[in-house]
């Protein structure tokens, strides 16, 4: 019985968070930061396909959409969904735009705090550039051979209701998002995946015009 | 005079006892639920509109063992709205956020998910054709009309439901998205 015991205490308290993590500390956290804002320095926009994955963990199910991402500097960005159904986002410096069902909503992000720090951040974690994040987050690096990861956690009670953690995974090749995961519990999370990815194609802002 | 009193008594007696005897035995019929709910999840859009505001989500409702039908609302973006129970006719708010969190607002939406989801001996139907139904429940501010559209095997694929107190619409529409 000890025996049991202490093998459910090894499982519990060693191995599975080593799965969990599966990359090793970051080491070398200056020359990360300098690369990652050398690289963001470049990026002017973004164009690129995304697989969003939403899971239920009370029916342990997963929910898939699709469309296409676009960013442009500074802090415009478009999220164009194509499945299940049409719908649109577009955040435009402060103010945020959805466009579902042939409706539009314009929202004012500057008169909400708490949706204008979520939009820093949120802003700053689809486009790997985390200097644009307001203070408040505790931040964790992790590597393996293909991606950095970096781990988020809002500091602020009245963020932590809507998200526990944050998880960007960067490519090692050109240090852009491969992968943003956003948990909003232990066990809920919405994945974000970017897949072929345009730099610097966008010539003009019609994507994200707010009106 | 007294005759024609006493008979008036027993005419009251008969109907107060017929009346009595009528909600005893139960012989009022309920009206089946508007929805289904199946084992697997079945998915909505969620269309939402109060005064000059829209908003749209999903709508996660999946028939859960020991009689319990969980909802979950949730933004196309991925954020949770809220999840509830229905359990026999208790409603149970599992979680919710913070501006949804408003007494008034969770009880017109637990009368709505009652009326959707269970059997309801409170809503009457008001007109029906084979691909058309309208039914009415509540009085006052607690008003609510449904319309049922878009029938598909004999079961509705598109559900309004008016408010016309509050100016509350309420639109689902059936996805049809097959799961991973």
């Amino acid at each position: 019985m000890s025996y049991i015991k202490i093998l459910l205490f090894l499982l519990f308290y060693t191995v599975l968070p080593i799965q969990a993590q599966q990359m090793k500390q970051l080491p070398h956290l200056k020359d990360f930061e300098a690369r990652l804002l050398q690289e963001a320095k470049k990026i002017k926009s973004i164009e690129s396909n995304f697989t969003q994955i939403k899971y239920l963990d009370v029916f342990d199910e997963k929910i898939t959409s699709k469309g296409t991402f676009y960013y442009k500097k500074n802090n415009k960005i478009c999220m164009d969904y194509a499945q299940p159904m049409n719908y649109l986002i577009v955040i435009n410096n402060n103010k945020l735009k959805i466009v579902s069902d042939g409706k539009k909503s314009i929202m004012d992000l500057n008169s909400n705090k708490m949706m204008s720090q979520m939009q820093d951040m949120l802003t700053a974690c689809m486009v790997g550039d985390l200097s644009k994040m307001s203070p408040g987050y505790i931040l964790e690096y992790f590597e393996d051979d293909r991606y950095y990861l970096i781990q988020i956690k809002p500091v602020n009670k009245a963020i932590q209701a809507y998200i526990n953690r944050i998880q960007i995974y960067l490519d090692k090749k050109d240090m852009s998002v491969h992968k943003l995961r956003l948990s909003e519990t232990e066990t809920n999370y919405t994945e974000y995946e970017f897949s072929d990815k345009k730099f610097n194609s966008l010539k003009d802002e019609a994507k994200f015009t707010i009106r | 005079m007294r005759q024609s009193l006493r008979y008036a008594s027993w005419l009251l007696l008969l109907f107060i006892q017929l009346s009595c005897s009528h909600r005893v035995t139960g012989e009022t019929t309920a009206l089946p639920p508007i929805l289904h709910t199946e084992t697997q999840s079945q998915k909505y859009n969620l269309q939402l509109d109060f005064m000059k505001h829209h908003f749209s989500g999903m709508l996660i409702v999946r028939q859960m063992p020991d009689n319990e039908i969980r909802i979950l609302g949730s933004t196309y973006f991925g954020l949770s709205l809220f999840d509830f129970s229905l359990h026999q006719d208790a409603f149970i708010v599992n979680s919710c956020i913070e501006p949804m969190r408003k007494r008034k607002l969770l009880k017109i939406l637990e009368t709505d998910f009652k009326n959707l989801f269970l059997k309801s001996e409170k809503t009457r139907i008001k007109k029906k054709s084979s691909t058309f139904e309208q039914r009415i429940s509540g009085k006052g501010f607690g008003k609510a009309v449904f319309t049922l559209s878009g029938f598909v095997d004999g079961q509705t694929e598109q559900v309004q439901i008016k408010h016309p107190l509050i100016r509350l619409r309420i639109q689902l529409d059936k996805l049809n998205i097959n799961n991973p």
